[in-house]
């Protein structure tokens, strides 16, 4: 009797409850002494818990069982799931060896009792209650992919022996298809993730990706919709991120497979317009690309990549190690690259000319341009815009330096008659073609950036422009006896004063003083991600020295001043002085000094003391830690101590 | 190519400074004597358009127009390596070469006389530019023809080019030293009285302070023209590197001198120069080998040393003088994060005194120099300044004419030419003009400035109406 126990104890848990007829028939009374039958009931409780467990692996299962997956529901699907559940069966043969052992030592001697299989069964009860806990786990939480793993980690540092030598079964599989999933990105830049278990996700959502939060998303020229954004629509899923993996490792992982599929471009067409067109090459693309990257080492990468599932457990330090290493050699190689073909300290040169205005020269002629081009012409049209932008490099004979710029003038739904056309500035959109393989530098969300500080820029020039003229007809205008009032020179003077000194500091103590760190950075470190960090800080220093960064708010700046949305205080208060600049410049332009303009300058420089003195009064109130930027600029602003003399005095 | 400037070089003086000017260009854009581009320097993309063009055969030729009344300055150009550089139809001699005779009147006269030969030079060269800026004038004011045809020419270029700014460099004469020239106190005045009504701004090279700078700073006893010359040779190009480099700012002769002059009047500009080596010829064999580590707080403090300025203003006894503004220009190997500690520096210090009636402040602009001219130092600074303290040149030059013109001295001469043939008003209106300009200058020192300046302009152009327009037909008399 206790042979066809043992026996059912192997069918029992392989094929269901067929010995729970046992308990029920009147045969138990039979052959189990009474004394027995709790010992009997005892034996068949932990038998339930074997099942338990053995039902689920046979869920998973395919290969005996091959319609239960169409039932599975959404959470269950996955590789991760499938091999937990093979893990987990892996993990029950002990307890199959135990019983075959347990029948062999029975068929040698007979008198075993009940007794003897009750404890040998009990033996394995821990066990079997942690598998029944991880499974439960995996249940109750819904976890699969690489949250699955993270549970599977957390549990794995077991002080019993035996539960740990359970764990390490169980846990191999699952990140033997973790590692598979990581070496295919880390090799080949491919996510082959239909469930979504792995930690880096591709979004292909082409719109959302550019315009983060910019409402006129969808009057974006369609250019800039190109297979470069391809890249950056992966991005690490949090939800999946396992634990034992930080962020920033994470972030390395996420960066050298964006640099493998940067080689996997084809670089003659990085001006591709079709997305599905560039996703098909994408795929198809030959390993010859790749290999450059590897150049013959890709095995050596894909050994160690495949050695971590060699570990028994995951050790985190092994992992880190080798992702390590590879970013390591990708990010050396892709500078070397960036450096020799690219030059890639000429690129930033450009990028610091023409985003942030270092060629003053052209902008200059720009401005000049488009002075003779609007002059006549009270239509604006942006067209205009895009072609004065052509004139002035064909004309500074710097089309060579140019063709990886081109200016775009968004079409958007702004008014053109507001008083201040620098108000069209808004709406201007520098694009920069970078080579190959900068794209890791330049995404869309980095170019967008550029082109805020651009705009800002551009707008400091139009004014000071536009008051350099004023000033060159108060001057000629003087000469010829014709004295201009007092309080309009004094009003000139302070306006481009504080523009002048403004641009001074952001071009000395800002941009350059940034620039010079991150070519630093450039010229001392060889590797890319350094590099990729530098840019990264070099850009946020010069929005935030610039004041043009917002908690979250986009500024929209309007001919409505009152729809100027930002919680930045500084920046409202220089637009409102770009206003009154532009006001003064218009007053200049349309009238002789008549009692209604006097009155109107007497109001903008009411305005102008306001907006300087709350800017100072800035200084006092809030704490003076985050506000270096400020000081540095008020140190210029305020050289001669005249304006806080002024201020003294009121 | 935008922002064009043409310029004029007039007279003895004029020419030399031009010359040495011309000759520091070439160097720094790696063009040969002759005109052709040097190899090495076909791959740069600094702004050679602005003072150069182009000819068919990719010559540069500078947009020189070089004029004199006596053949002894220009022969020596034409006669040097450099001959082959200058369009010849820009170089203008009069026929008689007998020049001005260091008189005002006559160079002025001869001026008035030649004016369409010089006008149809002057403007086929501003038809060639594209979009001209201006006109530089380079000029002593002391002598006859720099000084008379000077003056007429900026009134001519005034009226016929009003939108267009005329900037000089104007040499002021050595006070430390007796010159022949005894009508000079006259020259200088008339001179002065074009300066401030006629040129929107005007660089003043005092030859009494470059002659104590190259005695004292630089140990050359006796210096020669040339020796001097390269100083102001130095200051002309540094002050027009932001034109003639990439640079962020500044880059016009507007966006230059616009902050710089913040009421039409106050238009006359001091320089300072540092580190200051000298003749780079004489000193090579010192300071090739060791580059000098000057810093930027060096250079800025410097430059606000009396010693280091081209112009020597006496001392300020009720020490009332202030900047009006200043424009620092910086070049060399400069960490741009030590300007803004070096603004610091000089402010907690006070070591510049500034006005009283304005905002005000230093400004500095990082400009790249040529990477053809091997330079003595890690950074070198020239500034432009703005400052109260110059009057005390006009007040010397009236002293002196005034002593001259008690005594009646020396009129003749000027009695010959059309415009003193009546009476010698012009000799007084010019001194009244000076005058106020020397007011002007004392006023911009007080708190009251801008109501001075209100004052002023209903006294001269409101009440005084008679006045203005008798000077203004004096200035129509020779057409």
């Amino acid at each position: 009797m206790i042979h066809d126990l043992i026996l059912s104890c192997l069918v029992f848990t392989r094929k269901g409850l067929s010995i729970k007829g046992i308990l029920d028939s009147t045969a138990i009374d039979h052959f189990v002494h009474p004394c027995e039958r709790e010992t009997f009931v005892e034996i068949l409780n932990i038998l339930k818990y074997f099942n338990e467990v053995a039902s689920f692996v046979q869920k998973f299962d395919i290969s005996k069982n091959p319609c239960s997956s169409i039932e599975t529901d959404e959470f269950s699907k996955g590789s991760y799931l499938k091999n937990f559940a093979s893990g987990v069966g892996d993990a029950l043969d002990d307890h199959y060896n135990m019983i075959a052992q347990l029948e062999e030592v029975y068929y040698k001697s007979s008198t075993n009792s009940l007794m003897y299989v009750y404890d040998a069964l009990r033996a394995q009860l821990p066990v079997v209650f942690f598998l029944r806990k991880l499974i439960r786990d995996t249940q109750l939480q819904k976890l699969h992919g690489c949250c699955l793993l993270q549970n599977l980690y957390q549990q794995s540092n077991h002080g019993d022996i035996s539960l740990e030598r359970a764990i390490i079964k169980v846990l191999t599989p699952v990140k033997l298809s973790f590692v598979s999933h990581l070496a295919n990105w880390l090799m080949f830049g491919i996510i082959d993730d239909e469930h979504s278990e792995f930690f880096i996700k591709f979004t292909p959502c082409f719109n959302d990706s550019i315009s983060t939060g910019g409402k006129s998303a969808a009057s974006y020229p369609d250019q800039s919709i190109s297979c470069d954004d391809y890249i950056w629509q992966y991005e690490i899923n949090m939800q999946q991120l396992p634990g034992f993996i930080s962020t920033s490792l994470a972030e390395k992982i996420v960066f050298v497979g964006q640099t493998v599929l940067v080689f996997k471009m084809d670089r003659s067409s990085t001006n591709g317009n079709k997305t599905d067109l560039w996703q098909m090459t994408l795929c198809e693309s030959t390993r010859e690309n790749i290999s450059e990257l590897w150049s013959g080492k890709q095995y050596i990468f894909q050994k160690m990549v495949e050695e971590l599932a060699n570990d028994d457990k995951i050790s985190v330090v092994h992992f880190e190690k080798v992702v390590y290493d590879i970013k390591k050699y990708v990010s050396m190689r892709l500078s070397e690259i960036a450096k020799n073909k690219v030059n890639l300290e000429h690129q930033m040169e450009l990028i610091k000319d023409f985003y942030l205005l270092g060629r003053g020269e052209f902008y200059l002629e720009f401005l000049r341009q488009l002075n003779g081009a609007t002059k006549g012409n009270s239509e604006l049209h942006y067209r205009n815009y895009t072609r004065s932008f052509e004139v002035a490099a064909h004309i500074m004979g710097m089309t060579d330096d140019l063709e990886h710029f081109s200016l775009i003038v968004q079409n958007s739904n702004v008014d053109f008659d507001g008083f201040c056309e620098f108000d069209i500035f808004q709406n201007f959109y520098l694009k920069y073609i970078y080579k190959w393989p900068l794209n890791l530098l330049f995404s869309p969300k980095v170019v967008k950036q550029y082109n805020k500080v651009f705009r800002f820029l551009l707008v400091l020039r139009k004014l000071q422009y536009d008051l350099h003229l004023v000033w060159a007809n108060h001057t000629s205008a003087a000469k010829r006896k014709q004295p201009i009032n007092g309080n309009v020179l004094k009003m000139r003077n302070y306006l481009m004063f504080f523009l002048d000194n403004l641009q001074y500091y952001i071009q000395v103590d800002v941009v350059e003083s940034q620039f010079s760190i991150l070519m630093d950075t450039i010229r001392s470190k060889a590797d890319f991600g350094e590099i990729q960090r530098a840019h990264t800080v070099f850009l946020a220093n010069v929005l935030s020295q610039c004041f043009l960064l917002f908690d979250g708010v986009e500024m929209k700046v309007d001919i409505n001043q009152s729809t100027c949305c930002s919680d930045n205080s500084i920046n409202r208060i220089i637009v409102e002085i770009f206003y009154i600049c532009g006001e003064f410049i218009t007053i200049n332009y349309t009238e002789d000094t008549t009692e209604n303009t006097l009155k109107d300058v007497e109001q903008l420089e009411e305005r102008f003391d306001q907006s300087i003195a709350s800017l100072m009064k800035m200084l006092d109130t809030k704490s003076a830690s985050n506000l270096g930027p400020l000081t540095q600029l008020l140190l210029r602003l305020d050289y001669n101590h005249w304006f806080s003399r002024k201020r003294s005095q009121q | 190519m935008p922002s064009e400037i043409i310029t004029l070089q007039l007279g003895q003086c004029g020419n030399q400074i031009g010359f040495e000017f011309w000759k520091r260009l070439c160097q720094e854009h790696g063009i040969s004597p002759s005109g052709v581009l040097e190899d090495f320097a076909t791959d740069t993309n600094d702004r050679k358009d602005v003072f150069f063009y182009q000819a068919d055969d990719d010559h540069y030729i500078p947009r020189a127009v070089l004029l004199d009344l006596e053949p002894r300055v220009i022969n020596t150009i034409m006669g040097s390596a450099y001959s082959k550089l200058y369009n010849p139809e820009n170089v203008y001699l009069s026929k008689h070469g007998g020049g001005a005779g260091n008189n005002w009147a006559s160079g002025y006269s001869q001026g008035d006389k030649l004016q369409e030969e010089i006008f149809d030079i002057l403007d086929r060269e501003a038809d060639g530019s594209d979009s001209l800026e201006g006109f530089v004038l380079c000029h002593s004011i002391a002598g006859g023809t720099g000084s008379g045809m000077g003056s007429f020419i900026m009134e001519r270029l005034a009226d016929r080019y009003p939108k267009k700014l005329i900037q000089t460099y104007s040499v002021f004469p050595n006070q430390d030293e007796i010159s022949d020239v005894v009508v000079q106190p006259y020259n200088s005045m008339l001179t002065l009285r074009r300066l401030t009504t006629a040129a929107d701004s005007v660089v003043v090279l005092d030859n009494t302070a470059l002659n104590r700078i190259a005695a004292d700073r630089l140990h050359i006893p006796n210096p020669t023209f040339t020796q001097i010359n390269t100083l102001v040779s130095t200051i002309m190009s540094v002050s027009t590197t932001t034109l003639r480099y990439p640079s962020y700012m500044n880059n016009n002769l507007i966006g230059l001198t616009a902050p710089l002059i913040p009421t039409p009047q106050l238009h006359f500009l001091m320089t300072g120069y540092t580190p200051l080596t000298g003749d780079p010829d004489i000193n090579s064999h010192q300071h090739t080998v060791n580059v000098r580590k000057t810093t930027v707080l060096d250079v800025m403090r410097r430059l606000l040393q009396p010693k280091n300025m081209m112009v020597s203003t006496g001392l300020d006894k009720t020490n009332h003088h202030c900047y009006i503004s200043i424009l620092n220009i910086i070049q060399g190997e400069v960490d741009p994060t030590q300007v803004h500690k070096s603004l610091q520096r000089i402010r907690e210090r006070k070591l510049a005194q500034f006005i009283p009636w304005g905002p005000t402040s230093i400004q500095v602009a990082l400009s790249r120099s040529s990477p053809y001219i091997q330079s003595n130092s890690r950074v070198s600074g020239l500034m432009l300044a703005n400052h109260t303290s110059i009057c005390s040149l006009f007040e010397r030059a009236l002293n002196q004419y005034d002593k001259l013109r008690k005594r009646g001295a020396f009129l003749d001469q000027f009695r010959r030419e059309d415009i003193f043939k009546d009476d010698l008003s012009e000799l007084d209106e010019s001194r009244d003009v000076v005058d106020c300009l020397v007011q002007e200058y004392e006023a911009a020192t007080r708190m009251d400035y801008l109501q001075f300046t209100a004052k002023r302009h209903t006294k001269t152009y409101g009440a005084g109406d008679n006045k203005s327009e008798e000077s203004k037909s004096t200035e129509n008399l020779p057409v």
